[in-house]
């Protein structure tokens, strides 16, 4: 996912610098991708467009390149999410033709651009980038050639491309246009007082005008200050001027994806972000190379900060139940302990949603040091953990606004137990058949987690008015279920300010006991395993005993369940599953303990997405 | 272009103790405002086109035309269910590609139409749903929507037995509904809307919108104690408005709305949220505490206890009265001393009525729902009113009367 921005305008008839709204509508499409951004613009005076892009955070790039400070009344942007190419500088959009006077900017995937690419490297194109979307404006310039004006020269490039798309480019040989494509990705056209905009979604724009078409799939065409050109591909000019619509919804209204918070949409979006991350790994040869160096290795560390931690101490007990083999997790903070034990024969695994954490940075480095081999777990393609370790492997969860992790747990854990599995059949410790069926499960993943959303939503929200009233909870599980239980409670302190500790159940009576009183919350996770369900239910009866609600986090046939005051039903399915059907049962009610209680999910306070800082 | 279609002709149904004769549940009243507004409002807020308004009564023409943002053009309902009320309105739909369909009678935020009428635009599918997260309370009298993981229906299910019939996922039907025009000529064949939105869905192109928002169907008693809660729930502060009256000695506590020309009197505890709407009269030492919504020309007499209630306009209450949980239909009368009992036996389970998930120790019963009185009754001094009894509009009911469900004394007309 990408986002794009385009806005031509006649010279005084904006409300501020046009560059300053292409900005100012890239920090708003920031939900839609933000590993690098860029601008071009039809600079006056200048036979060259000027493009200003890079890798990072558009606040970043901003300081840096000063995308605001440009001339020109043509401009469009760009908000990256890479899929084809690693973020860096030149992968970012916008990208030019060999001449730099064409300049497009894409939001989805040209699925035939190796076919174009080549004939076009033979036609004497040089490329750049590693991306899709440069073969587009190489195509333009290429038709241009031979077509009598750069419109329909568009038009050829857009008729032989394939895949989905939103298009804008923006060029000097036709200065006051911002031509335009849509297929299967979003765009919309937004129109006002002496300049007009496209943009990917409305909120982009809404601060300038609420004057908007929706570009539908199959157009193109351009758009100048005052004019709009739109036709349907292959059939002529669309009558535009009656799907005009006034959007009379504030921006408050609009914004997050259509979404109140981003912490729901991303729930919402974990069975997408599973089933993308599944196909990911089934196809991807890092998975392999791991395992080598697994195989290989004297010792296997795995370490990581906040919710990655509790996926790496899941990995841990998986791999030591499926493969026998012991894996030693710590907190990354703790590096210096661990490291000091670590020689060349070890692997550290280092787990980091953003790829730039700065205490597991540290710890690989640590690591790095003493000659240990480092994997890397990662969402953000070539971020910094990755491009230090021997091998990578990406969760494909998409770009991740709220701060409280939660697509990129489940797709963590889904990732993890795939390399779990992987190497436990190359130990032994499962057959390839076993390892084939347990693959099989995980291929369920996006169905079960969204099996598990459906169920519970409206229980937890349910729920989360009488937890709204609570200080204090624990959230037990023994066995697998204990980093899912320890996940549920980071929710719940992060986003609604509640204390909620987490430990195995077993310890209750070494302590934690002492401070249950009536109504005192406990939220069990109860994976689907006999043996800890008969030993979970000896942890309840203590609870219960002193008044404790007990809110159990449980599949459809527990054995349990008579114990419960509140079941939260998750699929029953391989207890393998339990962070993939468990969790977002404990994210939703964490979340709308938070919205009830009048605190902003995606903003908790005193905490940062990406910890940066020691 | 995609044009409103509210259809506000269906019967009372559960209701039907609480609505006069030649009128409709669409017209009942929430926080001031007829139920109809609700759905009109947000629908009209995002869409500009001229709105359908398919009624049965002329109550909902009268109160759509007070209300509506848009030209309307509203059309009496010819047959009884839901297909005909669609092909009732078809005479009105020549000019459209796409209908909004939005039933008259559910109490929603505009932001769930927006998010509807965008993901339509943006996506152009053949249909548009609003979903909602199933919640049991709603969804065996409402309908269930299969979808694939990207939100896509694959069957639409009406009414189901179970859930056990059901493909998980799946999500609840929110009664919006984008929709093509042609899906028209489909019903007028004899199909049901159910069946041509299921062939829609076939082709894989029926999108659905997720909302978990405000969303409530009136339909029985316990949704109009619901949706005052949530809407009062919305309120901050007090809004006094233009020539209330509130003695001095009278105290509230925010949130709470005052209507104009009511009259508070003095000791008279107003404890938000609280709804009060215009020519209200509250007596002397009254208790009006949280969730009550009592409407225009209300009376309230002295030493009267009124908590989680709705009611009607035009009712009146003598003085030592209390009335817990309860839903009092309009131009009623009730005697002093009257008592509604609220504590629900454990076995009764009214429908929609809100849970208290966990309850407190101190608590026997996890529910409570007091009495349903219907309008234009006559309710005696001192007659109490076991949990859950439904009083049928008209009745008159003896003093010293104990009234339950099934166990009755007293004469009734």
């Amino acid at each position: 996912m990408c986002g794009i921005i385009g806005v031509v305008a006649l010279p005084g008839r904006t409300p501020y610098r046009p560059s300053l709204m292409v900005y100012r509508g890239l920090l708003r499409l920031e939900y839609r991708g933000y590993d690098s951004a860029g601008v071009a613009a039809v600079a006056p005076g200048r036979d060259k467009l000027i493009v200003l892009k890079g890798k990072g955070k558009i606040e970043e790039l901003e300081k840096k390149l000063g995308f605001s400070q440009i001339d020109g009344f043509t401009l469009i942007g760009h908000t990256r999410w890479a899929t084809h190419g690693v973020p860096n500088d030149i992968n970012a959009h916008p990208h030019t033709d060999c001449t730099g006077r064409i300049a497009v900017v894409h939001n989805g995937i040209i699925q035939n651009y190796r076919e174009l690419k080549e004939s076009l490297v033979k036609k004497g194109h040089v490329f750049r980038s590693d991306t899709d979307t440069e073969v587009i404006p190489h195509l333009v310039e290429e038709f241009y050639k031979t077509s009598s004006s750069l419109y329909e020269a568009f038009r050829r490039a857009i008729s032989v491309i394939e895949g989905s798309y939103a298009i804008a480019m923006v060029s000097t040989i036709e200065p006051g246009k911002i031509f335009f494509a849509k297929k299967d990705s979003p765009l919309v056209i937004g129109l006002a007082d002496g300049f007009n905009l496209l943009a990917s979604d409305i909120p982009a724009i809404l601060e300038y005008t609420r004057r908007v078409i929706i570009v539908h799939d199959g157009e193109i065409g351009y758009i100048t200050p005052d004019t709009v050109y739109i036709e349907k591909l292959g059939a002529g000019p669309v009558a535009w001027e009656k799907r005009v619509r006034i959007v009379d919804w504030s921006l408050e209204d609009a914004t997050k994806g259509g979404y109140p918070h981003f912490m729901i949409k991303e729930i919402l979006e974990q069975p997408r972000a599973l089933q993308d991350t599944f196909f990911g790994l089934s196809r991807d040869p890092a998975v392999e190379e791991a395992v080598k160096l697994l195989l290989e290795a004297r010792r296997i560390y795995i370490t990581a900060a906040g919710t990655s931690f509790h996926a790496s101490l899941y990995y841990s007990l998986l791999t030591s139940t499926l493969a026998g083999i012991p894996v030693i997790p710590f907190i990354a903070s703790e590096y210096k302990i661990y490291a000091n034990t670590a020689g060349h024969r070890d692997v550290l695994i280092v787990v980091s949603q953003s790829g730039e954490t700065i205490d597991s940075l540290m710890a690989l480095r640590a690591f790095r040091e003493r000659d240990a081999k480092i994997i890397a777990v990662s969402n953000v393609i070539d971020s910094a953990i990755p491009r230090e370790s021997d091998v990578a492997i990406y969760t494909r969860a998409g770009p991740e606004i709220g701060v409280a992790a939660t697509k990129t747990f489940t797709t963590q854990t889904l990732a993890l137990s795939w390399l779990a599995i992987s190497h436990a059949e190359k130990t032994g410790g499962l057959t390839e058949s076993e390892a084939g069926e347990l693959r099989k499960i995980l291929e369920e993943a996006p169905r079960q987690a969204m099996v598990s959303i459906t169920n519970t939503e409206s229980y937890a929200k349910q729920l989360s008015e009488w937890m709204a009233t609570k200080t204090n909870t624990y959230y037990l599980s023994r066995g697998i279920g204990v980093p899912v239980a320890m996940e549920g409670a980071l929710k719940l302190k992060e986003i609604a300010y509640i204390h909620a500790e987490s430990y195995p159940a077993g310890e209750s009576k070494h302590g934690p006991i002492a401070l249950v009183e009536p109504e005192f919350p406990v939220v069990f996770t109860i994976p689907n395993d006999e043996e800890l369900e008969k030993l979970l239910l000896g942890n309840i009866k203590e609870m219960k005993a002193r008044g404790a609600v007990i809110i159990g986090v449980a599949h459809e046939k527990t054995i349990l369940s008579d114990q419960l005051d509140i079941w939260l039903k998750t699929p029953t399915t391989h207890w393998i599953l339990t962070p993939i059907t468990h969790t977002p049962p404990m994210q939703l009610l964490a979340y709308y303990t938070a919205v009830k209680k009048g605190y902003d999910p995606d903003k908790p306070r005193n905490l940062a997405k990406t910890v940066t800082v020691e | 272009m995609v044009k409103p279609v509210i259809l506000a002709g269906g019967p009372p149904k559960a209701l039907s103790s609480l609505v006069p004769p030649q009128r409709s549940k669409h017209t009942l009243r929430i926080l001031g405002k007829p139920v109809l507004y609700y759905p009109l409002n947000a629908v009209q807020s995002v869409l500009r086109s001229d709105t359908v308004i398919v009624y049965r009564y002329e109550d909902v023409e009268r109160e759509a035309l007070k209300y509506t943002l848009r030209p309307l053009q509203a059309v009496r309902q010819r047959g009884e269910g839901i297909e005909d009320a669609i092909l009732t309105a078809s005479e009105k739909l020549n000019d459209t590609d796409y209908i909004l369909l939005a039933y008259g009678d559910i109490v929603i935020d505009k932001i769930a139409i927006h998010r509807l009428v965008e993901t339509h635009l943006a996506l152009e599918p053949a249909a548009t749903l609003l979903v909602l997260p199933p919640d049991t309370r709603y969804l065996y009298t409402y309908g269930a929507v299969e979808t694939d993981l990207d939100g896509r229906a694959k069957r639409v299910v009406e009414k189901p037995e179970s859930m056990d019939i059901l493909e998980q996922p799946f999500y609840m039907l929110g009664g919006f509904y984008i929709l093509p025009t042609a899906i028209i000529d489909y019903i007028e064949k004899g199909n049901s809307l159910v069946d041509a939105i299921n062939k829609l869905a076939e082709t894989g192109r029926v999108a659905t919108v997720h909302w978990n928002g405000l969303w409530i169907d009136i339909g029985y008693p316990a949704d109009l104690l619901e949706a005052a809660r949530q809407l009062l729930d919305r309120e901050r502060g007090v809004v006094i408005e233009g020539k209330a009256e509130i003695e001095d000695t009278a105290v509230i506590k925010p949130p709470a709305v005052i209507g104009r020309h009511t009259y508070i009197d003095h000791h008279a505890v107003i404890k938000g949220p609280v709804y009060i709407g215009e020519n209200a009269f509250i007596g002397s030492h009254s208790f009006v505490r949280h969730y009550s919504d009592i409407e225009d020309h209300v009376r309230v007499g002295a030493y009267t206890e009124i908590k989680n209630t709705v009611i009607q306009p035009h009712t009146l209450t003598d003085s030592h009265v209390y009335l817990g949980d309860s839903v009092i239909g309009e131009n009623t009368v009730i005697g002093s001393h009257v008592v509604t009992l609220n504590v629900l036996p454990s076995q009764e389970k009214p429908p929609r009525l809100r849970e208290h998930l966990v309850r407190p120790p101190s608590s026997k019963a996890k529910l409570k729902l007091g009495a349903i009185i219907g309008h234009s009754c006559r309710i005696g001094a001192g007659t109490i009113l076991y949990p859950n009894t439904e009083i049928p509009a008209g009745v008159e009911i003896e003093p010293g009367s104990i009234i339950s469900r099934g166990k009755k004394s007293g004469r009734r007309s």
